[in-house]
This record gives C-alpha cells, sequence and structure tokens, in this order.
C-alpha cells in the first residue's frame, strides 16, 4: 500500500460492467515528506467516502482490491483503502 | 489504471487462442495531469467498444484477463480467456484535477 492524496476525479458513464456506480478518483503518490512522487493514477473509492483533497491509504493489489470491493468481477487494483488521519515519523 | 488515447487498431488474421472475437486497439497511454503522451504506445483488448480517437483508462496485468472473465457483452460467455496483458475498461466522459500541484 502507498499513501496518496486525491486530486481530483474521473467520470465515465461506458465502462466495464465490473465497475458499476464505482467511484474514480485521482491519486498521486506522497513520499514521507508529503511531497508528490511519480504520476497521477486512477483508483477506486473503497466506501470511505474519500474526496480531492484528502490524504489516502491505496492498495495496488487485485486479490485485496475485489475483496475490498466485494466484487470477485471487477477488473480493479488499485483502490483505496482508507483515510489517512496523521502519520507519525520516527525520528 | 492509466489514461490513453486510442490511435488506431490492430487485426491480426492468424493469433493465439481465445483472442479471436476480441478488439485490439492501438493506444498512447497519457498522464493524467498533463495528457501529454507518457510511455510507449501498447496494444489492449477492448470491453466497452472504444473507437479511434476516443480517450480511456485501461488496466494492466492480471486485471486485464479479469476484464473479459465471465462477461456477457461482446463476446459469449464461456470462450476462451484471451491472454492480455492490458484491456479498456472505460471510456473518459470527463475529469476535474483541482488538487493539481496542491502541495
Amino acid at each position: 500500500m502507498f499513501i496518496a492524496k486525491v486530486i481530483g476525479n474521473v467520470w465515465a458513464t461506458r465502462k466495464h460492467p465490473g465497475l458499476k456506480n464505482a467511484t474514480l478518483l485521482l491519486v498521486k503518490a506522497l513520499d514521507s515528506r508529503n511531497k508528490f512522487v511519480g504520476e497521477a493514477a486512477l483508483a477506486l473509492d473503497g466506501g470511505q467516502g474519500a474526496g480531492p483533497g484528502d490524504t489516502v491509504l491505496v492498495l495496488d493489489e487485485g486479490g485485496s482490491a475485489r475483496k475490498i470491493l466485494k466484487n470477485p468481477g471487477a477488473p480493479v487494483r488499485t483502490v483505496i483503502a482508507g483515510i489517512v488521519d496523521r502519520v507519525h515519523l520516527g525520528e | 489504471m492509466r489514461q490513453a488515447k486510442v490511435i488506431g487498431r490492430v487485426f491480426c488474421s492468424r493469433q493465439c487462442c481465445g483472442m479471436e472475437q476480441k478488439t485490439l486497439l492501438l493506444i498512447q497511454p497519457l498522464d493524467w495531469e498533463t495528457d501529454k503522451p507518457s510511455g510507449e504506445p501498447l496494444v489492449a483488448g477492448d470491453t466497452v467498444g472504444s473507437g479511434a480517437g476516443e480517450t480511456v483508462f485501461f488496466v494492466a496485468s492480471r486485471e486485464a484477463i479479469v476484464a473479459f472473465e465471465g462477461w456477457e457483452g461482446e463476446t459469449a460467455v464461456g470462450t476462451p480467456l484471451p491472454p492480455v496483458d492490458a484491456a479498456i475498461v472505460g471510456i473518459i466522459d470527463g475529469k476535474s484535477i483541482p488538487g493539481h500541484g496542491l502541495n
């Protein structure tokens, strides 16, 4: 899993049946100093109601993604697993 | 999932098992924020009937085959699964990126 910020959302009426009524959110990974890293990716909301501006925990593995979505037919690998309140760094 | 633009279609008279009825589209991955090409074009199986010029999003690796599993749409259920590693799963109507560069 990685920590990311929700930077926007995407809407698409014509999509795969496995993605029916899924909320599509654009996320961008954050490093430990809260700086953006890499390219944005499209993730599915995992039911926690995350929106643009939230810092979230993103899961990037198909099997667990389908578990969160409770949908064995969802062709998805990137799902938001939680909304991060605080990150405490050890140093 | 990544954004891409459909730039062409691929026709094969002889191809591997399970790919016969599948539409193979040539797509150019695009960066979500800048819409600039990002990476090399690739061939993806199509599950939503997208056409040339449309902006789509696609899944890669194992999820591409999941996109074809048990799906009644264009291909009859029960046909062998296509050995694809990229599948288009949606056509983008619009996007909004308020958090662009927000940091």
